[in-house]
């Protein structure tokens, strides 16, 4: 019961929220974005002073009814305190790295401030358990790497950024809570597969990975003469030159080895969708690592071969995206 | 509370503990002698609990800790229902809750006890330092509160480590301290100005309830009894016992200042009492009237002065004779006496009015009374007896009687504050034959006898003689080393008339004042010379006590009336707007300076106005969230700020070019068009 | 403007004999512009040569090239009197020196004695052999070589004659697809000799007259001052930007501009020369940073606009 009107409540707040603070690439903390409200330990803070005033009162003592007046000038000028520690910050995502489903994404945060203010013990995360601090005196800019878990690959939308602090006395919280208007690319899980690979053209794709090796050496070719530099191999003098010039050159061989690798998702039969990008996810950093060309072949999607970096990034976005459908990510954003 | 649980920094444990010492120590004075042994033993628990040297203590042994302790305090103070049985456990907890600091939510439970054990220590004691001590206290424990938030990023930086760190208790001074002291005193400072207001305009609605309250103050200079010759020495006691302001221009000399406290008639030999009978006798109407014509008379020399009358234990009042009230709380009697209806526990300050010269009508005292003081006990004091009938039958006239006493006062006698102890039985025969040395009591208590016994009526009077006008002469300070007894002798053509022996003997004890004479005294006799000796410390003292005196009539005496007539004078009247009116000025004499500062940091301070104009730019953008980076140049910035806030694309791309033609532009261009059309670009900014 | 399509045209076809090193050869032009002294510092095969060859061709200048090897004297370089027994007199064989264009390759393979006799050169534009001083062509451009210094055998040029050459460039690896084109297309030698003077030398004169002229605003004046100010006031550095590093960064700048067609200067110029131009100036104190991390460090840390 009671748990059925918190959803409710916190649903009617989210999409207050999501209509009072839209998600935009940069924010600025303001009036507009900013909650402050006393805290527990604030709560306990009037109970100290109604004490106060009460054995001020009782005993006509004009002492602690003072320092009772005082406390309350203290509550009161905190709430100043608490609200300029946030306000004037503006914030961006500076960099957000796609990940491995299941890893932490680090979205990088920076932030600057209006003015020279100092900001202490802001807690900032994406949600409670990887919560970072930062405690601002000196620097013109802080920049923040914040780790949140994601565990489905697509585009990750980060949810919402809070930001709060308690300082200076703790006796007020003032927060907010900030839609980062940012994706993060979530590649697959990258998993082994432990049944044979079938091949999907037996001409096109390489043999085990053992024989493509060997094959590697033989396929050097010669390109061009260099100057040898000494402790390189005397192998590969260019004796016929040294004769002639008197220079010594070594024989530069150039691999021009061609066996591609094709990636498909028709490779694993009888393997559920989800698993099979992890395959290829797997497969393709395998092949990447050793510099391999290779195609990746999937539903509706075609990569010619490449061994660049660019061609592997290409590759995995390919599986990360692969039937995400644009809904899916925002309905993530809670 | 977010970070409740967490471990605590050394930061937070030093400030407390500070804070706790500082906290406790002026209420040891009033607690059983094994507190501050528990105390120290709980601070050195928790110490060696914080430096994982001995585990924290079974809920049994703490059980047993607070059960024991209680039952020390009870068995100390015989009750709990008393202020300082209250006080007691309140530092009882303080102190065993030390023991079980561990997470925040022990710290803070601790900070707000520790506030309220400072603000205890103003139930006994209301000077203006304790009030700063107090003050100190209370911000000590802000300051701890601060480091309990300041800490949470120490903690968040090694949360990746489980399990026990070994912590090392080290309260080393660093930067971090100071900027913790500044942010204390920054609140308070910026709180300030509300506070005093609150403290202005907030109503005082006086007790709820009844509370126990403080029943051990301070003993004054003048008991209500005096019993010749039981102490050898007098102590010199320079505590204040009352301050007195005269409303009228001229005071009255020092050898009229007799404040005049309580009227003794009743001797047994040794000691003089108060006589019950006349002291519960109101003043009577004719008394009253005649003091009523003789004030409104032509001779009449009056003063109207105000005092403010220490905390005595007891419930008479001093006044200069002949006093007039017109205050509720203060009754007077058929001797003049005046006594409050209760017993002033705290400082008591009063009005009056003085009739210096008044004498009682000439009535002729009723017999019953002459037969009151002039009663003696009838074997006592023999010699002494015998030569006032001696002295009776030379001088029928007791003017005359009178004088020929005080002349062997003064030639025979001498004053002195060490005058021994005299023999119990017949002391006064003592004095008057062998020792011949004594002070006023002495002088008095003879004097009285020896009139009573040649059949004058005679009493004695107590209270202060003399005191010492503040530096700026505004106040008189009446110390209890002033404390006097004196003679009142009934003369049939006057009444009652003011006699003091010790004029005879040592008139510059009067003329002087006590304090002066006495120190002279002190250093001729060679004992050890007091501050009084100084000029120079006693300038300070007077001066010190000026602060003090003006904190007791301001702050510590501000009560709803006065409060009314501040608010009155301040605000033209005391309606609910116009106190509101005060606070919302505090609040803006708070916030004032914070915003000026704010806006004064903010402030352009371009002298190029092509450069004002941009870094106004500049500002406007901050609003939409943008900031350029240091090495960024404006048409990077702006173009960024473009592709962030595409509703302003086009704005930002024209004020791109206008803000780069008027920079570097051509020198032969016109720069104030461009700064125009910046301007205007400006304002079609959409946020 | 006649002028830009002129150095457009430039830009393009030496690119097209250099692929892919576009920044490059703009800012080897713009140092031509600005008339000052080009090192190249990179590894051999890099086209090195290639730039200095292709800048020569279009730009109509006579071009030689001398390997500086550890034997070669000052002499080799500039040339010697040498008895004619016909005439029976001394004749001056000039050396290599005497041309428009020199690329010195490999300058600190050489000995010092040999690098100060072509850096005074490059400095003063003539050359004093024998008792008399010979002008040297006019325009007088030297681009030199250098590989990075920690290899064996060589004799780094120290810091007072780096400052004499207005920008150290580096060339770096071609990206893929540029080698690929290149890989694929014509042999650049085939190429290097389709190259036509684009410009005469009087034109040339004209276009670097017209980078002197490039306006610049007070403000401008004053972020380069703080720029220069920064090098020189951060501890970070051993020794801040000469004055005539100043000199350097300003006119470079210009030629920038002039070369983004603009008579005017922006300080985007500024940013995108200043690490070739400052970076061989530059070196820190401490730490092993590259000249341009450092340049790249005082703009970033050097407000654009307010001191």
């Amino acid at each position: 019961m009671s748990l059925s009107l918190k959803k409710w409540l916190s649903s009617h707040y989210q999409t207050w929220l999501s209509r009072r603070l839209p998600a935009q690439k940069q924010h600025r903390l303001q009036q507009k974005n900013l909650f402050i409200f006393p805290s527990l330990l604030g709560a306990s803070y009037f109970a100290t002073i109604s004490i106060f005033w009460l054995l001020g009162t009782n005993y006509d003592n004009n002492l602690i009814l003072a320092l009772c007046y005082l406390l309350i000038s203290i509550f009161f000028v905190g709430i100043f305190h608490t609200y300029l520690n946030l306000h004037g910050l503006a914030l961006r995502v500076t960099d957000a790295k796609p990940i491995y489903a299941g890893e932490l994404a680090l979205i990088e945060l920076c932030f600057t401030r209006s003015g020279k203010r100092q900001h202490n013990s802001i807690s900032i995360g994406w949600d409670s358990s990887h919560r970072q601090i930062i405690d601002w005196q000196g620097e013109d800019k802080v920049l923040i790497k914040l780790p949140v878990r994601v565990l489905q690959r697509g585009l990750f939308v980060p949810p919402r950024l809070s930001i709060k602090s308690y300082y200076p006395l703790g006796l007020l919280r003032c927060w907010c809570e900030l839609a980062m208007d940012t994706t993060v690319l979530v590649y697959p899980t990258p998993v082994k597969c432990d049944s044979p690979v079938i091949s999907s053209s037996a001409s096109e794709l390489s043999e085990t990975q053992g024989s493509s090796q060997s094959i590697s050496g033989q396929q050097q070719e010669f390109q061009e003469l260099q100057l040898h530099r000494s402790g390189e191999p005397l192998t590969q003098i260019a004796w016929k030159q040294y004769a002639r010039t008197g220079v010594l050159y070594k024989k530069h061989y150039a691999d021009y080895a061609s066996d591609i690798s094709a990636l498909s998702w028709h490779n694993y039969p009888g393997v559920e969708s989800e698993m099979r990008l992890q395959h290829l996810c797997f497969e393709a950093l395998e092949l990447a690592t050793q510099q391999r060309p290779f195609s990746l072949q999937l539903p509706g999607v075609e990569l010619a071969a490449a061994d660049t970096k660019q061609h592997l990034n290409a590759v995995l976005s390919a599986l990360a995206l692969y039937q995400v459908n644009a809904d899916v990510s925002s309905q993530e954003r809670v | 509370m977010a970070a409740a649980g967490n471990k605590l920094a050394a930061n937070s444990i030093g400030w407390l503990m500070i804070g706790y010492c500082a906290a406790l120590l002026p209420l040891f004075v009033h607690l059983p002698v094994w507190m501050p042994a528990l105390a120290g033993l709980t601070l050195f628990w928790q110490l060696q609990i914080y430096r994982n040297k001995i585990t924290v203590p079974a809920k049994l042994l703490k059980f047993l800790l607070v059960i024991s302790s209680v039952g020390m305090l009870f068995y100390s103070l015989g009750s709990l229902f008393s202020l300082r049985g209250f006080v007691g456990l309140l530092c009882l907890a303080f102190c065993l809750k030390l023991l079980e600091l561990q997470a925040k939510k022990d710290l803070y439970l601790l900070v707000f006890l520790g506030c309220f054990v400072s603000a205890c220590q103003l139930l006994f004691s209301s000077t203006m330092s304790a009030f700063f001590y107090a003050l100190i206290c209370i911000l000590v424990f802000h300051g701890c509160l601060i480091t309990a938030q300041l800490q949470s990023q120490q903690q968040n930086g090694r949360s990746g480590q489980r399990g026990k760190v070994s912590a090392v208790l080290k309260l080393r001074w660093d930067s971090s301290h100071w900027r913790i002291i500044k942010s204390v005193l920054v609140l308070f400072v910026q709180g300030l100005p509300i506070a005093v207001v609150l403290f202005l305009v907030m109503p005082r609605i006086g007790s709820l309830w009844q509370v126990p309250i403080n029943s051990s103050v301070a003993k004054t200079g003048v008991s209500d009894s005096l019993s010749v010759g039981d102490i050898s020495r007098l102590n010199q006691d320079s505590s204040p016992a009352m301050r007195v302001t005269f409303k009228t221009k001229n005071k009255p000399d020092n050898s009229q200042l007799y404040w005049r406290g309580m009227v003794l008639a009743d001797f047994d030999g040794k000691t003089w009492r108060r006589d019950t009978k006349i002291s519960s006798t109101p003043v009577s109407a004719v008394q009253r009237s005649q003091l009523y014509q003789y004030a409104t008379g032509p001779t009449a020399q009056t003063y109207s002065y105000q005092i403010m009358l220490e905390a005595s234990g007891q419930n008479w009042l001093y006044a200069l004779n002949t006093a007039e009230v017109e205050n509720q709380q203060i009754r007077q009697w058929q001797d003049y006496s005046l006594t409050r209806s209760t017993v002033l526990n705290s400082r008591f300050q009063y009005q009056l009015r003085s009739h210096l010269n008044f004498k009682a009508n000439p009535q002729t005292l009723s017999a019953e009374q002459f037969q009151l003081y002039t009663s003696l006990p009838s074997n006592s004091n023999p010699a002494s007896r015998a030569m006032a009938e001696k002295l009776a039958t030379q001088y029928s006239d007791p003017r005359r009687l009178i004088d020929a006493l005080m002349r062997m006062f003064t030639s025979e006698f001498s004053y002195t504050l060490e005058p021994g102890k005299l023999q119990p039985a017949n002391p006064i025969d003592d004095f008057l034959y062998n020792t011949k040395r004594g002070y006023c009591e002495h002088f008095a208590s003879s004097t009285a006898f020896v009139l009573r016994a040649a059949g004058i009526p005679a009493r004695i009077a107590t209270g202060y003689q003399g005191g010492q006008w503040s530096s700026d002469a505004s106040y008189l300070l009446v110390t209890q080393a002033a404390a006097h007894a004196w003679v009142e002798v009934w003369l049939d053509t006057q009444g009652w008339v003011r006699l003091d022996p010790t004029t005879a003997v040592a008139p510059q004890r009067i003329e002087r004042g006590a304090t002066r004479f006495l120190a002279q005294m002190q250093s001729a006799t060679g004992l050890n010379a007091g501050i009084n000796q100084w000029a120079f410390l006693r300038q300070m003292r007077l001066r010190l006590d000026g602060i003090n005196y003006q904190w007791h009539r301001w702050v510590l005496g501000y009560d709803n009336q006065l409060q009314y007539n501040l608010v009155k004078q301040l605000l033209g009247g005391v309606d609910a707007w116009r106190i509101a009116l005060l606070l919302l000025l505090a609040t803006v004499v708070t916030a004032f300076p914070i915003a000026a500062v704010k806006l004064w940091r903010s402030r352009i301070t371009m002298s190029d106005i092509n450069l004002k104009s941009i870094a106004r730019l500049e500002k406007k953008l901050l609003r939409l969230g943008l900031s350029r980076e240091k090495g960024e140049t404006l048409a990077c910035f702006l173009q960024r700020s473009a592709s962030h806030s595409t509703e302003n694309k086009h704005v930002l791309t024209q004020l791109l070019i206008a803000s780069n033609q008027l920079l570097y532009g051509p020198q032969q261009h016109a720069n104030n068009t461009d700064r125009e059309r910046i301007q205007q670009l400006l304002k079609e900014l959409k946020y | 403007m006649a002028e830009s399509l002129v150095l457009q045209q430039l830009v393009s076809s030496i690119g097209q004999v250099l692929l892919g090193k576009d920044n490059q050869v703009r800012l080897a032009l713009c140092c031509i512009l600005a008339d000052g002294h080009l090192l190249i510092e990179d590894l051999p095969g890099m086209g090195k040569t290639t730039l200095a060859h292709a800048l020569g061709s279009v730009l109509g200048l006579s071009y030689n090239r001398v390997q500086f090897t550890s034997d070669l004297l000052p002499a080799d370089l500039l040339g010697v009197s040498i008895f004619n027994r016909q005439q029976s007199s001394f004749e001056f064989h000039r050396g290599p020196i005497f041309t428009q264009l020199l690329l010195a390759d490999e300058i600190n393979r050489t000995t010092p004695k040999t690098q100060s006799a072509l850096l005074e050169a490059m400095e003063e534009r003539q050359v004093s052999i024998e008792g008399s001083t010979r002008e040297l062509p006019q325009p007088f451009f030297v681009i030199a070589t250098q590989n990075p210094s920690h290899h064996s055998g060589t004799f780094p040029l120290p810091e007072s004659q780096l400052d004499r050459f207005l920008m150290r460039i580096e060339l770096g690896f071609p990206s893929k697809k540029a080698e690929r084109k290149m890989l694929q297309g014509l042999d650049s030698r085939e190429k290097m000799q389709q190259l036509k003077p684009l410009i005469s030398l009087e034109q040339l004169q004209k276009l670097q007259q017209q980078a002197r002229q490039v306006s610049v605003t007070d403000h401008l004046l004053d972020y380069l001052q703080r720029l220069i100010q920064f090098s020189r006031e951060t501890p970070a550095f051993h020794y801040g930007v000469s004055p005539r590093g100043a000199l350097a960064v300003l006119g470079a700048a210009k030629a920038w501009a002039l070369l983004n067609d603009r008579d005017y200067l922006l300080p985007e110029d500024l940013q995108q020369i200043f690490p070739a131009v400052v970076g061989h100036r530059l070196s820190a104190t401490g730490s092993n940073q590259s000249g341009d991390a450092l340049a790249k460090f005082i703009l970033a840390e050097v407000d654009v606009l307010y001191s």
